[in-house]
């Protein structure tokens, strides 16, 4: 075994750093210190367009799509340089989840349509799947597509929607057949956002970032927009949520830097007439925290490297998604708790430490432990998939 | 980067986990918990056949010229069967060490023999102190002449009944790091008592008294007062290795718990259904597949001669977890029946805290890692 990377791999890194500290631009830093929890505004488009021109939206897609036909272990490496700065926007629900599935399960002209418009920033997706009434049990969805000639028209609502108030299009989950058992009734669509008939509306989470709901009243989209087989929706999306638990790869070295950040300033702050960083507890909260931060990396490398063979993981994507949610929510509590009382300021108390990040970090970090899938569905797969339990 | 094992440890693997499932299953482990020597000599003499002891040994000193590696790969099937009996200490703490720092005359004189199986190790490093570290080595050794006098007692020494060969750090100067000497001593050497410690795990280890042993210096292990760094590379093999036998009974626990909870019954239906059983197994699948990556990887850095302070905390930190936790909450989940004393997973559950203990408990070795990390 050999858990290092090549110097090939070395070299990469130092490439793609390269590229993406030169595409930084002041207004893209200014725009991320001002704007960054509604979403990329034109700055961050520039840059997520700028790394579809040099090719890094496309680390491992064919060449034939405008991809660059690297293995999935070099796209580890671009999110984890991508994650070290954090805050950069990537288009990654397409080129990452929506973007595979297509290349799978969509038709020849689906994937030259859809597949180089990704990779070069031209069509991003948000993810049209919850509902008020269907989270967890999402096959229990209700917004409607009905076939009316060469299009369908879609009818309901969707909720949670987060990217969708920036992005060109919805990945949507529609049901297509009500007569059909729930999980066999459903389809995939395209369907861009500036069609007749949505509506978007703000929804603000408790971390002050942005998410919507939307509304479908008889939008029309043509029958080309259905993504792979009629009513086999389901499927697909439980592929592209696989995708999306790999992706989660990049999440180690913005964790790492927050980590590291803490550890100066335990280093730096006396307490009690001592630093910080010699209070056994927290020495060992950091060992504890630290520790779990490598079982991200290699849980990460491990399902990276699993494609990269040709295999197909199993359970060990739900496994990588519960160790690298369950983490960020603990650095951030474990974070907030070693600042003290000055770790309940926000950002914009002259009187905060490091910035305020943590306590904006301990209201996010609730998110990704449900969403994407909750810990507990992703504890169900490792149970029946990996160990064969019955339901 | 590669997480696979070679075809080679695959057949590895496969062939000991056979061996093991039938020549030594639970009634064979749970009866070497009363017998006097601990272990049953055939099957020694059959691993022997085998060529195990001598896997990780160059084969110019009678050895199969395997890696550390294809060793943790024997050692996971091991623990998984709870092999009883000295093969750890002859190998790892015994056999490994020669190999690193022994003269040539020792490697000549040893390895061989050590890698037959005709020779048995162990090492009696801790003392009432009971501490993996420099600190801990106090127990005297006097230089007179041509001879090292060695006097005082060493705890914790396994398999010390049956021994040939016993590695013994004392102190001949000084404190800390330096004036540590490595002696290598025959079992029945003159002046060299025993008595045996009861302990959870119910395996052998004893209290071993020297009186007045006298060794010749060419005995000596790395050299007068230069014992310390051969100790301290020595425990670092031996910490990152046990966790390879930490993981191997946390699987095994692991799969008899799965397939316990499928047979098992209650309000009509397998208790392997409820999420709640599912949940504790998927967290077992975690810290099991977290302890096995961290261990290879502690384990390669060692093979490529790299620093591995790190990886090792983490690993034994990580390993300690995930074996002790697994056997809790397998008991848990299999209720009254394997609270009985006749029902096998009990063996594995007193073993498991036994493994957190040896080379260090996760407090230091979080502290390790935590120094790793940048904190002052």
């Amino acid at each position: 075994m050999d858990f290092r990377f090549t110097a090939e791999q070395d070299e990469w890194r130092e490439e793609v750093r390269a590229i993406i500290e030169s595409l930084i631009t002041p207004e893209l830093e200014e725009e991320m210190q001002n704007n960054s929890d509604l979403g990329p505004g034109p700055a961050g488009k520039a840059f997520m367009r700028a790394l579809g021109e040099k090719g890094l939206l496309g680390i491992p897609w064919e060449e034939k799509h405008g991809g660059l036909g690297r293995p999935l272990m070099d796209q580890y490496i671009f999110s984890e340089e991508i994650g070290r700065i954090g805050g950069l926007y990537t288009n990654s629900t397409a080129v990452n989840m929506v973007g595979p599935t297509i290349t799978r399960v969509g038709t020849d002209e689906q994937q030259d349509e859809w597949i180089p418009k990704m990779l070069s920033g031209e069509v991003e997706c948000a993810l049209g799947y919850t509902e008020p009434g269907a989270g967890t049990d999402l096959a229990g969805l209700e917004t409607r597509a009905v076939e009316d000639g060469d299009e369908f028209v879609i009818n309901g609502q969707k909720m949670f929607t987060s990217a969708a108030h920036f992005s060109s299009h919805i990945w949507l989950l529609a049901r297509t057949d009500p007569d059909a058992p729930k999980h066999r009734g459903l389809s995939v669509f395209l369907v861009p956002m500036d069609s007749p008939g949505i509506t978007v509306r703000p929804l603000w989470r408790m971390d002050d970032g942005r998410t919507n709901e939307v509304f479908f009243d008889n939008v029309r989209i043509p029958r080309a927009n259905q993504i792979g087989e009629p009513n086999r929706g389901w499927y697909h999306v439980a592929m592209a949520l696989d995708f999306e638990r790999v992706s989660l790869g990049g999440r180690y070295a913005g964790l790492l830097k927050r980590l590291n950040a803490l550890v100066k300033y335990a280093n730096e702050t006396t307490a009690n007439g001592a630093p910080l960083s010699q209070d056994p507890y927290v020495r060992g909260q950091f060992a504890d925290l630290g520790i779990k931060l490598e079982v991200v990396r290699m849980f990460s490398y491990r399902t990276a490297w699993m494609i990269d063979q040709g295999q197909v993981p199993n359970y060990e994507s739900s496994a990588q998604k519960i160790i690298a949610t369950d983490l960020i929510q603990e650095i951030a509590d474990f974070g907030v708790e070693l600042l003290g009382m000055h770790g309940q300021l926000t950002k914009d108390s002259p009187h905060n430490r490091l910035d305020g990040e943590l306590e904006q970090a301990y209201r996010s970090g609730i998110f990704l432990r449900f969403g994407g899938g909750a810990n507990e569905v992703q504890r169900d797969i490792i149970a029946r998939r990996g160990l064969g339990m019955p339901r | 980067m590669d997480l696979a094992l070679t075809e080679a440890q695959e057949m590895l693997k496969n062939s000991a986990r056979e061996f093991l499932e039938r020549e030594c299953p639970p009634s064979l482990v749970r009866a070497m918990e009363d017998d006097e020597r601990g272990y049953p000599t055939h099957l020694w003499e059959q691993m022997a056949g085998l060529g195990w002891m001598g896997l990780a040994f160059p084969q110019e000193h009678g050895g199969e010229g395997g890696s550390l590696t294809d060793l943790a790969v024997l050692l996971e099937e091991m623990g998984r069967a709870m092999l009883p009996g000295p093969f750890f200490g002859t190998v790892v703490n015994v056999g490994l060490t020669i190999l690193d720092a022994g003269s040539d005359f020792q490697i000549q004189q040893y390895i061989p023999r050590l890698a037959s199986g005709a020779l048995i190790g162990t090492a009696a490093m801790l003392e009432e102190n009971a501490q993996y570290s420099q600190d801990g080595i106090n127990m005297s050794g006097e230089l007179s002449g041509d001879s090292l006098q060695l006097s005082g007692s060493k705890l914790f020494v396994e398999s010390a009944n049956t021994a040939d060969l016993m590695l013994v750090p004392v102190r001949t100067s000084g404190s800390g790091e330096h004036g540590v000497t490595i002696a290598l001593i025959p079992g029945t050497a003159s002046g060299v008592s025993m008595s045996a410690l009861e302990s959870i795990a119910r395996d052998r280890q004893y209290e071993v008294s020297f009186n007045s042993v006298s060794v010749p210096t060419e005995e000596i292990l790395g050299g007068v007062g230069e014992g310390w760094p051969v100790l301290k590379r020595s425990l670092d093999r031996a910490t990152a290795l046990h966790c390879a036998v930490s993981v191997g009974g946390a699987q095994k626990v692991l799969e008899m718990t799965v397939e316990y909870t499928k047979q098992r019954v209650q309000f009509g239906r397998p208790i392997a259904s409820f999420q709640s059983v599912q949940h504790d197994c998927a967290d077992m699948v975690n810290a099991i597949d977290s302890a096995r990556l961290a261990t290879y990887q502690a384990i390669a850095r060692l093979e490529d001669g790299l620093s591995a302070d790190r990886e090792i905390a983490m690993a034994k930190v990580l390993a300690n977890h995930a074996y002790k936790w697994t056997t809790l909450t397998a008991q848990q989940l299999h209720g009254g029946i394997a609270f009985m004393e006749e029902y096998d997973l009990q063996m594995w559950t007193r073993r498991a805290k036994v493994a957190e203990l040896k080379f260090g408990t996760s407090g230091p070795h979080r502290e390790v890692f935590a120094q790793s990390m940048g904190l002052v």
